[in-house]
């Protein structure tokens, strides 16, 4: 039995049906919920703004730049649950029986959901920085911080769609034991690094460091704010994302039968 | 037309098809007719490429399904046996959205809704639908675009006697509007009976046999069922029970269903045709044979 293959699988996409079904996710499937979170974070950065002061260096903004990251890390991971969601529960199914081709309805999920979550949080950041102090906005070094905080935030997301294709095509388990290969190092390292700080000893603090920048790549240039560590996180965020949204692609078309 | 040729699958070790081989014509309302666990949505996935072959072919008008899913998608409306319609959105937003897919506006939606009869609840949320209604959703939703091929698994599974019979209708009013390729799969056979006129026998993924109705009802002589259109129902009833092999007959307005022996058909036809020439009768069909008596005897013969 031959099948198309993977080039002729991307090539022969519909992108006008991709569109359709990304509205109607977005739409009606995580866009109010997305929606009413992202104008509250919005509302929140201004009021902390106006609080810290409208002349704020950009380089000063790192915490709240930090914590908005892992706001929509969660969002990210919520919405991808959806996606997991949909298609263990055989929703899916649903759209596949129409005119929507297995790699376009991933397609979809990946516009409606990344995009919407990178252009929610680059939102979060600018809209607050408009209203408060728009001069902030001309330091370059603002935009060193979005775009590594956005590539820390593609890279979690696409992290979790990985995750979550490999639970509904391989189920949860596996997709579990996988995830342990990954958090259960980084908890073990989280957990070193507190016992050194309260014991005020520090060895091996660069493996720590290592091992804590597999998950969250953006440190590295949090630590030494310079342009070859910003090349170095970018370079990794987003090559990274790449890949593993290529591989989860792979893996939800290599084995796409519901 | 649907044809499998030496069609397996294999989910892991368990094999759900073991080279499966039938052809459905071009404006058949075929039955598939198997147990629970036969094979039976197996086959329908199939058809619309949700599953692939392990071995064999699966082709749809001559598209291999797994092949080209969008284009045998646009051809095939599909109802699945399992409601997999989010409970959360409105009926009307989604019927919308797969219109959309499909590329047809707004009042094809609103004329498929009227015809299975749910135009009342396209702002209700799926959720609060009954199960018939959801059903009946799911005949819209499959039924979008007036796709020549129409398949059905177990459309009425878990429904009341009523609805069951309204679904039915339904579809055979359906199949008479659209004349469309129709394949209802179903463990239930005895209310297949009303409506189908092609038999696809599955049995532990094996085809057992296909064919039509009455093709098969002569092949394993199985109780065969006339109707028959006349004037006078009562007096042309009152004829054909002095016959030895009809073992019953049932009144309509202007028809008589005749109930016969197996292996009677030819003989009921030559004293059907001679009432016909004295103007006692207007026409006569072969409306069905037993679906139960077929599938037991097509078993036992093929020594499954």
């Amino acid at each position: 039995m031959s099948g198309p293959s993977r080039l002729q699988s991307i090539r022969g996409v519909n992108w006008r049906r991709v569109l359709i079904q990304a509205d109607f996710i977005s739409g009606q499937i995580i866009g109010r919920w997305l929606t009413v979170t992202v104008t509250l974070i919005v509302v929140l950065h201004v009021v902390v703004l106006l609080i810290l002061g409208p002349t704020q260096a950009a380089a000063e903004l790192m915490p709240l730049l930090f914590m908005t990251s892992v706001i929509y890390a969660l969002i990210a991971g919520q919405v991808v649950s959806q996606m997991a969601d949909e298609i263990g529960e055989g929703h899916a199914m649903l759209y596949l029986i129409h005119p929507l081709r297995k790699v376009e309805y991933l397609y979809a999920w990946l516009v409606a959901g990344p995009m919407l979550i990178l252009a929610g949080y680059i939102a979060s950041l600018i809209v607050p920085l408009l209203v408060v102090d728009p001069s902030i906005l001309a330091e370059a070094q603002l935009y060193r911080l979005i775009t590594v905080m956005a590539g820390q935030l593609l890279y979690h997301i696409s992290l979790a769609t990985l995750f979550s294709v490999i639970a509904g095509r391989r189920g949860r388990a596996t997709s579990m034991y996988l995830g342990m290969l990954i958090f259960v190092p980084l908890a073990l390292t989280l957990a070193m690094i507190i016992i050194m700080a309260v014991l005020d000893i520090y060895i091996g603090e660069d493996t720590a460091f290592t091992v804590l920048g597999v998950v969250y790549p953006a440190l590295r240039y949090l630590a030494d704010q310079n342009f070859a560590t910003y090349l170095l996180s970018t370079i990794y965020e987003y090559g990274a994302s790449l890949t593993l949204l290529a591989l989860s692609l792979g893996i939800f078309t290599h084995r796409k039968e519901l | 037309m649907i044809e499998f040729r030496e069609v397996y699958k294999a989910y892991g070790d368990t094999l759900a098809l073991k080279g499966a081989s039938f052809v459905i014509p071009r404006g058949a309302l075929a039955g598939l007719l198997g147990p629970n666990g036969s094979g039976k949505t197996t086959s329908l996935k199939l058809m619309v490429g949700l599953l692939r072959p392990t071995a064999g072919s699966v082709l749809v008008n001559g598209y291999e399904p797994w092949v080209h899913e969008d284009l045998v998608r646009e051809m095939v409306g599909f109802l699945p046996e399992r409601p997999i319609y989010p409970p959360y959105l409105k009926v009307g937003a989604l019927l919308r959205h797969l219109a959309r897919l499909r590329g047809l506006p707004w009042s094809d939606v609103a004329r498929i809704a009227r015809l299975v009869g749910i135009e009342r609840y396209l702002d209700s949320n799926i959720g609060a639908l009954s199960r018939g209604y959801l059903q009946r959703f799911g005949l819209a939703q499959a039924l979008l675009g007036e796709p020549e091929i129409l398949l059905l698994d177990e459309p009425t599974a878990n429904l009341d006697p009523h609805a069951r019979m309204e679904i039915l209708e339904l579809i055979a009013a359906l199949k008479r509007d659209l004349n469309a390729t129709v394949l209802i799969s179903s463990h239930i056979l005895p209310e297949l009976q009303q409506v189908v006129d092609h038999v696809v026998l599955i049995s532990n993924g094996r085809v057992v046999d296909y064919g039509p109705l009455g093709e098969l009802s002569a092949k394993y002589r199985v109780t065969t069922v006339y109707r028959v259109r006349c004037p006078e129902p009562r007096r042309v009833a009152r004829l054909l029970v002095e016959h030895e092999h009809v073992s019953g007959v049932m009144l309509g307005d202007g028809w008589v269903e005749v109930h016969i022996d197996p292996g009677f058909g030819d003989e009921l036809r030559r004293i059907l045709r001679e009432l016909e020439s004295e103007g006692l009768v207007y026409e006569f069909e072969l409306k069905t044979g037993y679906l139960g008596e077929l599938y037991e005897r097509a078993l036992k013969t093929a020594e499954y």
